[in-house]
Parts: structure tokens; sequence; C-alpha cells
């Protein structure tokens, strides 16, 4: 990497085989596939560059090396006032200052991102979940939305491809609504977590507790190393051993030769020929010069994250498309989803005294999707959600000691009671009424209109976490763990960063934006596989599935290439 | 203790205008500009007060550790107005209650006075129940709070406290997820 073009005489091959937007996760696997099939491919960022290692300032500091002790400081949250609630000071570094990258929350919503090489893949959560039938098949059954155009059998050897690539922890199942995939052997749980599990598994037939799914790897894989159980993913792995475009992904395309990486690239527009019927390439403003320059390329994908790659669409007018880039059906930028999500149930166990762990676990449990499963029906909402769960004993921080002095000494250096953690991940039903759209009148320092977002959570998504409350404290309370209770107040939308849905699949042209292959409708030589392709959004984590269907489109695109056919 | 008798008044009559009229004069006590500058008045009494809280043992105590350094840069730093206007306040309260009670400064009370005088600023402090936690929404944590949980923290973060008093490990390299604690198991110093 590093490949940025920095010098005039690049400056003078604007053109490429591929363009790909975006260098996050779904950006990298595009650029990975691509290249290795022979495309020469630029890669457009719109954030600076980050080097694999290089550029992770804080990956091997200890906590007192750090001025605030890994909190924000006020500086740093007026800097950050949205972002903050999920950086510190240990990775804010990859977090955009909302200072510097306004948009407009016609309600409240959170919209986390990060701005540079890699973009949200340096910080993701990395738990991978795949859908099953039951999530493709939820829109044509219940009518929200439109039917996702392909099954779990289109999709199921692409997760095969990806998981064996970037490297899957977890445990098979054998459950019908989470598939099982390719995995490296799972991060074991730890005594509370199997007491959990043990409880749970036999106080119900309809649930199960088993290992998170996580891109960690449990074993050295293609030279990466395997984890080091320092749990300080977000801040970037000098291991290699979670999943990132920057360690993983564009470092092979990058050996491939084919990949120019452009950093500091904000794509203003797709650029469209009437004639043709084709997008010819794109017209980047650099923000170091603030030159615009226009790229071509044969074949572009859109990755630039769902509410970014719904506002190039819309910012990409023309005669043909007077509202948006291959907007014929009115539907881009509409249906944004996000996974409804709880602060969390706690819960604390008495016993298991003598028992602690060694080494730090990046990873978490889950209870996969309960509700609405084997004719089963809740009465109070369709559709379902997953829990992620976390135990630990209390340490320091959580240990609300009386006194001082030498006893507080004493017992802050005491491992304490157990406790548990367990949150709710809800799927969001498709609204057309839930959307981003353009500002016409405010605009951003390099004049493009600003990002407006409206988003308002259902009756359904309300409904859910209601039930997500009371079941998570029945299982805790039914498993024997004391002081059960649930907070309170709930993180706005978006909170869970998963964005999806503004440019969805479907089959029908009239009432969706890409096909079957995540192929615009309209403009066949644009591919789309980033969030904003999403029909509709489970409950499980969404990147593997956004992954997937990357490595499927880049494969259909290439075959289509070179038949010709666009 | 002035200003924490009316909070405390203000807590118990909960109902009836004495108590709006108690809240908006004590919002205005922690919502007033912040006099950065008192804080270096009590610097060597800080520096007494982290070391009460985490004395030495046979691991360092917080002020060979420098924990009330930590202290005024995160009231400063990284508090909101109400918080810092708390622990200023509750400084000079500390400071007027050992008058009021023992007749001298706080430095010249004995080891024992300065502990009654600890205690009785934690027990103030306790806050449970709704009413207290309503307490803390609006007006921030308690001095006796701050002064604990900062000095808690800059203890446990720093470098003596995460390795002698507790267990730290810079890149374990493995999991166990499972293991048996003898006598001298300690706390992890970070999850």
């Amino acid at each position: 990497m590093g490949d940025k073009i920095t010098d005039t005489k690049e400056h003078k091959n604007l053109s490429y085989d591929a363009i790909v937007v975006g260098s996050g996760i779904s950006g990298g696997w595009a650029a990975k596939e691509l290249t290795e099939k022979g495309l020469k491919t630029l890669v457009l960022e719109r954030g600076r560059n980050i080097e694999h290692v290089k550029d992770y300032p804080t990956a091997m500091k200890n906590p007192w090396e750090f001025k605030y002790r890994t909190n924000n400081s006020n500086a740093a949250l007026a800097e950050r006032p949205i972002q903050s609630s999920h950086c510190d000071e240990t990775n804010k570094h990859f977090f955009v200052k909302d200072t510097e990258h306004p948009y407009i929350q016609e309600k409240s919503f959170k919209w986390i991102r990060g701005y540079q090489v890699g973009g949200r893949s340096l910080t993701w959560g990395r738990q991978c979940y795949r859908f099953s039938d039951l999530d493709f098949e939820a829109n044509k059954k219940d009518g929200h939305g439109v039917d996702w155009p392909i099954r779990y059998k289109d999709i199921a050897p692409w997760y095969d491809y990806v998981e064996e690539y970037i490297g899957v922890s977890g445990q098979k199942e054998g459950l019908k609504q989470l598939p099982d995939g390719k995995f490296l052997p799972p991060i074991e749980m730890n005594c509370i977590e199997n007491h959990l599990a043990e409880n749970v598994n036999a106080n119900y037939t309809d649930r199960k507790v088993i290992h998170g799914r996580v891109a960690n790897l449990t074993e050295s894989k293609n030279g990466r190393s395997k984890c080091q159980y320092r749990n300080l993913c977000s801040r970037g792995c000098p291991y290699t051993a979670y999943f990132s475009s920057n360690g993983v992904t564009l470092k092979d395309a990058e050996v491939t030769g084919n990949m120019t990486l452009r950093a500091n690239s904000i794509v203003k527009e797709v650029l469209y020929d009437a004639k043709l019927n084709k997008a010819i390439g794109v017209r980047v403003i650099d923000t170091i010069t603030k030159d615009e320059i226009d790229f071509y390329a044969r074949i572009i994908f859109l990755n630039a994250s769902t509410i970014a790659t719904a506002s190039i669409l819309l910012n990409s007018t023309s005669d043909t498309f007077p509202d948006g880039l291959g907007n014929s059906s009115q539907q881009v930028g509409h249906n944004l989803m996000d996974h409804i999500i709880t602060s969390g149930t706690v819960g604390e166990f008495d016993g298991y005294q003598d028992k602690y762990y060694s080494g730090r676990n990046p990873g978490a449990i889950y209870i996969p999707r309960f509700q609405n499963l084997n004719g089963k029906k809740n009465k109070n909402f369709i559709r379902g959600y997953g829990l992620q769960a976390k135990g630990e004993r209390k340490g320091w921080k959580e240990k609300n000691i009386k006194g001082f002095g030498a006893s507080l000494k004493e017992q802050l250096a005491k491992p304490g009671k157990w406790g548990i953690w367990l949150g709710g991940r809800g799927e969001t039903l498709p609204d057309f009424d839930n959307k981003i759209s353009l500002n016409k009148t405010q605009k951003d320092q390099w004049g493009l209109p600003l990002v407006s977002v409206h988003f308002k959570y259902g009756s359904n998504e309300l409904a859910m976490i209601d039930d997500m409350q009371e079941a998570a404290e029945e299982m805790l309370k039914k498993a024997g763990f004391i002081n059960v209770t649930s907070y309170r107040s709930n993180p706005p939308p978006g909170s869970a960063v998963h964005e999806m849905g503004t440019a969805r699949m479907g089959n029908d042209p009239k009432t969706s934006v890409l096909n079957k292959y995540n192929q615009m409708h309209d403009v066949k030589n644009v591919f789309i596989t980033d969030g904003s392709c999403m029909s509709s959004s489970g409950s499980q984590n969404p990147s593997l599935t956004y992954m997937a269907l990357t490595a499927r489109a880049c494969d259909y695109a290439v075959k289509e290439l070179k038949k010709g056919n666009i | 203790m002035k200003r924490r008798t009316a909070i405390i008044s203000m807590i118990s009559a909960s109902i009836g205008v004495t108590a709006a009229s108690y809240i908006g004069w004590n919002y205005k006590q922690v919502t007033k500009e912040v006099k950065f500058n008192d804080l270096s008045n009590y610097k060597d009494m800080l520096a007494d007060l982290v070391d009460l809280i985490i004395p030495e043992t046979d691991s360092p105590g917080a002020k060979e550790v420098g924990v009330h350094y930590y202290v005024v840069l995160m009231i400063t730093d990284a508090k909101g107005r109400k918080e810092q206007n708390n622990f200023i306040n509750g400084l000079a309260d500390f400071r007027d209650y050992c008058k009021d009670n023992y007749n001298t400064v706080y430095e010249k009370c004995s080891e024992s006075d300065k502990i009654k005088v600890l205690n009785y600023f934690e027990e103030q402090g306790v806050q449970n129940g709704i009413m207290a936690k309503i307490r803390t929404k609006i007006f921030g944590k308690s001095f006796f709070r701050l002064l604990k949980e900062l000095t808690i923290e800059g203890y446990c973060t720093s470098e003596v406290g995460a390795t002698q008093l507790l267990a730290y490990e810079y890149v374990p390299g493995r999991y166990n997820a499972v293991i048996t604690m003898n006598k001298n198991t300690k706390t992890w110093a970070t999850k």
C-alpha cells in the first residue's frame, strides 16, 4: 500500500478497468477480487491513507501512556460530539471529527464514520453471522419491503469463500436460522458464560447460547498471526489477527500489481453517458489540492458505505436521471435500516469464586434469534432479534467499595463477583419513510450538499426492545443470576453502526435499485455491494453478508465484462 | 458546610416551593463559571487525600504515583462544568468541615480525624435510590465520589497500580477461559 498517486506522471493515466469507491470492508473485497481477476483497478478513499501497522499509533500503548488514561477529554468530546459514544482516547483517530463532517439529523440518528483507508473495517465489532432463508424469504412472506432476489443457496458458496479467507472462529451448531460456516476453533467460554449456556440450553427448547463467531484468528493463517488476546482491536492490530481491509484484502490487492489506491479523494458524482447508457467514470475532489479530477473505467463498484453511496447516487444527476443515478425506482436513499439495540441487561452471580480467566477475550457469546421460528408466532412483533452477551468478573472499575485506605486497596486487588451483560440486536423493517436526502442549501467544506437523515423506529421495532429486555431478564433469573436489571435508556438509531438498505436489491426495477448480482437495474456497469444493497436487515451483524455479496458480484461483473455484455 | 447542607435539604424536601427555590439556587452554584485557579490552593490537601484513599502498603501510595495530578487533570480537562464546580466547592466544604469540627486546618488534623472526615463525606455522598439518581443527573457526581473514582482510576491505570497492586499482561498471547485462582491471584488491570 502507500501507493496513493502523488506525482503528476501518474495523474496522466486517468483510465482504469475498474473503479472501486471506498476502501472499507466491502471496498477492500472489491479491490482484492477485481485486481486478482486481472483488472487494473483504481481504489478511491475519501479519507487519509492508513498503512497497516505503521499508522496504528496507539496499538502498543499501555494505559498509563495515554494522557487521559483512555478517557475522552472535553476537547475530544467537542470535536466528536456524535462519534465519541463509540470511541475513546485510544482509537478516536479512526473516527471522523463531527465538526469537520457535519450532517443533518432530522431526528436523532448517529452516523458513525471512519474516513480513512480501511474505513470502519479497522474498528468493526468483527462478529460474523450468516443470513439464512428465514431472512431472505422474510420480505416476501410478511409483505414488508421487496423480496430479496437471492436465496441462501445463491450466497452460501460465497460465505464459504469469504470465511475461509478472512478467518472466522466459531462452532458448528446446526441451527436453521443461523447457518454454520467454515470456522476456526471457537474462543472458549469462561465459567459464567458456560453457566449461562448450560442453564439456558436446559431451561428452554427454543434457544441456545453459542460461541460468538468472530473474525479473530484462533490459529495463524496465511502469514497472519493468531490472536494475542490483548482485546485492543479497534486500535488496529499489529499482528493482523483480526480481519481488516488494511491488513488483508488491500494487501492482497496490492500484491497483484493491479491496484492504484488513491486516498484523500472524495467522489462527488458518477459520470453517466446517455448514449452508451453506461457510467463512464467518477468525478473526484482531491481534499488536499481541492482540484476536481475525472477518472474513467469500464465498471464501477460503489462501496462508500450505505449513506455515502446513496448520497453519491443522489448527487449524480443527468437528463436521464434527474433524481440521481439509477434512481428510476425513486428508492435511492430510502428504506434506511439499522439494528435496534438495547443498552443491555446485567446480572450478578454468587459462586465460582475460585475461577477466573487469563488473557483478554476480544469476542462475545451469542443467542441467535429464537422468536417467530418453527411455527411459533410472537403476538407483539414479526421477525426477531439476537442477543450478544459477555461475562466477566468485576474489576476495580465496577466494584463499588466502601471505605478507603489499606482495606480499599486490598479489595481493589481481589477479583469481584461474576457478572454478565446481554444486549439485543433486533431486525428493523424496511420503511420507505426512513431515508437520507441531500440538503439543497447547506453545503460541506467541499461544496457538496449535506446529507440529511430522517429515521424513526416503527412499532414493530419498539415492541421488540421490550421483549429483548424481558427475555434477557428472564433467562438470567432462571439461570440463578441476582440483581438482574436492564438499562432504562436505549441508544438512538444508528448506534449499532449497521446502516443498510438505501439502494436495495430486488427483482423488479420499478421497486428496487439493484438486481440479484448487485448490478444497477438502470445502469449495468455500476455495482453496489456495501450495506445499501440490503433488502432487509436480518438481526445478524451484516458485514459478512456484504463481503460475500461483493465477492459474488465481482465474479459476475468480470464474467459479464469478458462476454462483452457491459 | 453551607453549600452541602443546601444540597441535602433540597433532596429531603423533594416537593414544594422551598425545594424548587433550592434547586434553582443550587443549580446556579454548579453551572457558574469554574474557578480553576482555586484548585491550586488545595494542591497539598489533594495529595494528602489521594494518599489517604490509597496509602502505601506493600505497593506505593497514590501520592508517590502522582495520582493527585491526574485528579486535577481530569477535573480540569475531562469533566463537565457541574462536576468541576462540585469538585472545587467540595474541596472548600471539606476544608470548612475540618475547621468547624476540629477547630484547625485540615493539614493539622490528626490522621484519625482526617479519616473521620473522609468517612463523613463518604456517608454524605452515598447515592442510592431514585432521588440520588435524579440528583446525580441534575447536579453531576458529588465531590467525594469524583475524588474517590478518579483516585482509584488514576492509581489502577498507572504503571505502579497496574503492575504492582493489580495484575497486568502487556501481550497475553493466549486466552485461558477458565483458570483456578490461588490466594495470590489479583484482579486484571485491563480487560
